[in-house]
């Protein structure tokens, strides 16, 4: 028998091309930063102004706002980086390099359209008197020549790849030569000719990412500025970092950020092991009435809606509520309100959250451990080992990766505590202990209406959650091989 | 299991007691808290206001004066209304985006699912924050309306991905055959995957529709006028902002026993507003379960 040949990838070699889009990336760059890019007329004084890119980005314009820098020039700087990383690092991935080309050509073309029909104002130039120059026309031209060297070379590997990989699945089943390769467009042309109702099908969900998922990440550029319902996202007053270094120097940053470390850290040292004990004892039990009652018991607190918990909670926790009475069954003389009391804060939470939790997270540890295979219990018990021992070497191993993958999961969402509850329990007497990133967010936000502020919290807490769930995914992919993508 | 009863050694019998005694002590642990609320709903206000303890039963007269009051209350049923009108219209629109995405994107030989799944997935991920999400319901006109409670929150990423999951289970047989008999996609979804993946659409459903039931956040924030107010803001009103305003006809008792009557009124509305949930849901356990391990599987 012959061994098959593999398809082998495209031939090694120089990949000029892909050098190509770097320097072009390079080139964009320096002709956005240092050539000339606007020839104005400022208003006021009637003087003569020629800004460069660089005079955009460290804001040297005449006007109100000078000392603010252009946001689209920053747009397009951070594509024409992102161009370079992504040819260099990632020569291969399609989506970055297109997604960073056709950016970086659209940032070019807005800020023309920014600075001629939105922000004249802002920046104090006589409309008649805007004209742009060679610099801002060889920056749209490199921006735009970019992207067709990014498509030019990926269909370019594509194609060599495809015939690649045909030419060896025809040497492999002995088909004659002839086959015509399609090229990436006619694949995309027939797949829409042959798929179009089922992209129709997909089409208003589609639209319901970009609006109410994709529309609020375009919003996050208020963190970046000081927004003014008359300014709108992009036209108010730029201050770069101001927010973050406000956060970071208050002591707010680090008294939330101590609260949501703690809380999920206790939440997790507490109501991680609990379901797993539950599900171990529950799948000892033998009478199987009682453990069906028993689950449906467990269950039950689950659906208590977060508003009539929170309802409940605060009555017991009065000095006349019920934790008050054991309080005083316990031999306190005058108990205190649990609620009202920094120190308790943590406790109440954690506890209620294990309360209503418990035996809903237990429900997957037991189908995990209804997954195990008696023979090897029957195994055990023949080579002597007593209960303990299989719950210890057959029941444990047995369940390992669902317990590790969970597990993975709660740390990757260690900074992410939710408001939802804290906002309901919490009150000035507590925010001490109680007050975390989120709800820091809503009260800035939503509370004192100090929208640019309470995005830049936000997005520090969004970035280091992500980062928080890429981290985890990496590890949980090393070490048990699943991952969630 | 049988034979293992007999095999049983008294180490492990000692076990079997103890392990059952522990499962009771969790249900009572579990249980008391709303025993506790509905014997004080049904207690005597004024007894129950000068002392509680820990009671077992309801202090003297039997009443229902508190659930009479919890009637009277014209928010209430509005909130019940509410509450019924963004459960029913909010989970059709979520149903019927979640099922068509689903199936379109289980579809195999697209050449742009892979590309729009990836774009769909990092919502999950990466969100825009509480207040560009604000910002985006104000901008469209959508505050104070029922749409901008609905809109917003119209596909779940995760039970779109475990829709898929499910849709892509469904052999590829079925639907060759019904494209050879002349079927489009349309008919295809709503007549074969459909009926087919019934059991993960009921649970799915169901999920939206808890959702629903406990959604009070976005409400909060988007609403203005209390007639458009779900019953969880409702309840939050009268159990948590100790709102009167929520609770005007307490005003019809004497002066004296406001306080009185209000704590009670709590009680009944926490049992009038958990009770419905409460009474369905082991019912509707298994499906539950089902929607935990079928989600546990990853997408």
């Amino acid at each position: 028998m012959t061994t098959a040949i593999k398809a082998t990838p495209v031939p090694a070699g120089v990949d000029w091309k892909r050098f190509a889009v770097i320097g072009l990336c390079a080139l964009t760059l320096v002709v956005l930063l240092f050539t000339t890019q606007l020839n104005a007329v400022d208003r006021k004084t009637g003087e003569a102004l020629s800004l460069t890119g660089l005079d955009f980005l460290q804001g040297n314009t005449a006007g109100k706002s000078a000392g603010s820098c252009h946001p689209m020039i920053i747009a397009a700087i951070l594509f024409t980086v992102m161009g370079i990383a992504a040819a260099w690092f990632a020569p291969d991935k399609f989506v970055y390099s297109i997604v960073g080309a056709i950016f970086l050509a659209v940032s070019v073309f807005m800020f023309r359209f920014d600075v001629t029909y939105q922000a004249k104002g802002e920046f104090g130039l006589d409309k008649d008197s805007l004209f742009f120059t060679a610099g801002w026309m060889a920056a749209m031209g490199l921006s735009i020549i970019n992207l067709g060297m990014v498509i030019w070379r990926k269909t370019g590997r594509t194609m060599d790849l495809r015939r690649a990989e045909i030419e060896a699945t025809r040497v492999n089943a002995n088909i004659r030569s002839g086959y015509r390769v399609p090229t990436t467009w006619q694949i995309i042309k027939r797949d829409f000719s042959k798929h179009w109702p089922i992209y129709l099908l997909i089409l208003p969900t589609i639209i319901f990412y970009i609006v109410w998922c994709y529309g609020p990440m375009y919003g996050i550029m208020i963190a970046f500025n000081n927004y003014k319902a008359k300014g709108g996202i992009t036209g108010s007053e730029w201050v770069g970092l101001q927010w973050f270094r406000d956060f970071f120097r208050s002591a707010y940053a680090y008294r939330t950020i101590r609260n949501t470390l703690l809380i999920s850290f206790y939440n997790l040292l507490v109501g991680f092991p609990a379901p797993i004990i539950l599900a171990l004892l529950l799948n000892e039990m033998r009478a199987r009435r009682y453990k069906r009652v028993v689950q449906t018991v467990t269950y039950m607190p689950y659906f208590i809606s977060l508003v009539v918990m929170c309802g409940i909670l605060t009555d017991f926790c009065s000095t006349t509520g019920l934790f008050g009475e054991i309080q005083k069954m316990l031999g306190v003389d005058s108990p205190v309100n649990l609620l009202g009391d920094a120190k308790y804060f943590r406790t109440v939470y954690v506890g209620s959250e294990v309360w209503q939790r418990l035996g809903w997270d237990s429900i997957i540890f037991l189908s995990a451990l209804a997954g195990i295979d008696q023979e090897q219990y029957e195994a055990a018990t023949i080579d002597g080992a007593g209960k303990f021992k299989q719950v210890l070497h057959v029941t444990l191993p047995g369940i390992l990766p669902t317990i590790s993958i969970l597990l993975i999961l709660r740390i990757g969402s260690l900074m992410g505590v939710g408001y939802e509850k804290i906002i309901l329990l919490y009150n000035g007497l507590t925010y001490e202990t109680a007050d975390v990133v989120s709800t820091y967010v809503y009260r800035k936000g939503i509370v004192d209406a100090n929208f640019s502020f309470s995005t830049a919290v936000n997005l520090f807490n969004s970035v280091i959650n992500f980062l928080l769930v890429i981290f985890a995914n990496k590890i949980s992919a090393l070490l048990t091989e699943n991952s969630l993508w | 299991m049988q034979k293992s009863r007999k095999l049983m050694t008294t180490g492990e019998k000692t076990f079997q007691v103890v392990n059952n005694l522990i499962m009771a002590i969790l249900c009572v642990i579990c249980i008391y808290p709303l025993w506790y609320v509905l014997v004080c709903s049904l207690s005597d206000p004024v007894q129950l206001y000068a002392q509680r303890g820990i009671m077992l039963w309801p202090l003297g007269q039997w009443s229902t004066r508190g659930y009479t009051l919890v009637m009277e209350n014209p928010n209430i049923p509005i909130g019940f209304r509410n509450t019924l009108i963004y459960m029913g219209v909010g989970t059709l629109i979520n149903m019927f985006l979640t099922t068509t995405a689903a199936y379109g994107l289980s579809r195999k030989h697209c050449y742009w699912n892979g590309t729009i799944m990836k774009f769909i997935a990092f919502t999950m991920y990466f969100q825009g924050g509480l207040i560009p999400f604000y910002l985006m319901v104000k901008g469209m006109g959508l505050l104070d309306t029922f749409s901008g409670i609905i809109l917003p929150v119209a596909v779940n990423t995760w039970n779109l991905v475990v829709m898929r999951t499910a849709f892509a289970g469904i052999p590829d047989s079925l639907e060759e055959s019904a494209r050879l008999d002349g079927a489009n996609d349309w008919t295809i979804l709503w007549r074969i995957f459909f009926p087919l993946a019934q059991a993960t659409v009921a649970v799915i459903a169901l999920f939206y529709a808890v959702t629903w039931w406990n959604n009070w956040f976005n409400p909060s924030i988007f609403l203005s006028s209390k007639d458009k107010y779900p019953l969880q803001l409702v309840l939050r009103e009268i159990l948590l902002k100790n709102d009167t305003s929520s609770m005007t006809q307490i005003g019809s008792v004497g002066q004296s026993q406001q306080e009185q009557f209000r704590m009670l009124v709590k009680y009944c509305t926490i049992i009038v507003a958990t009770v419905p949930i409460l009474v369905v849901y082991p019912f509707l356990q298994r499906y539950f379960v089902k929607g935990v391990m079928i989600g546990s599987i990853k997408g």
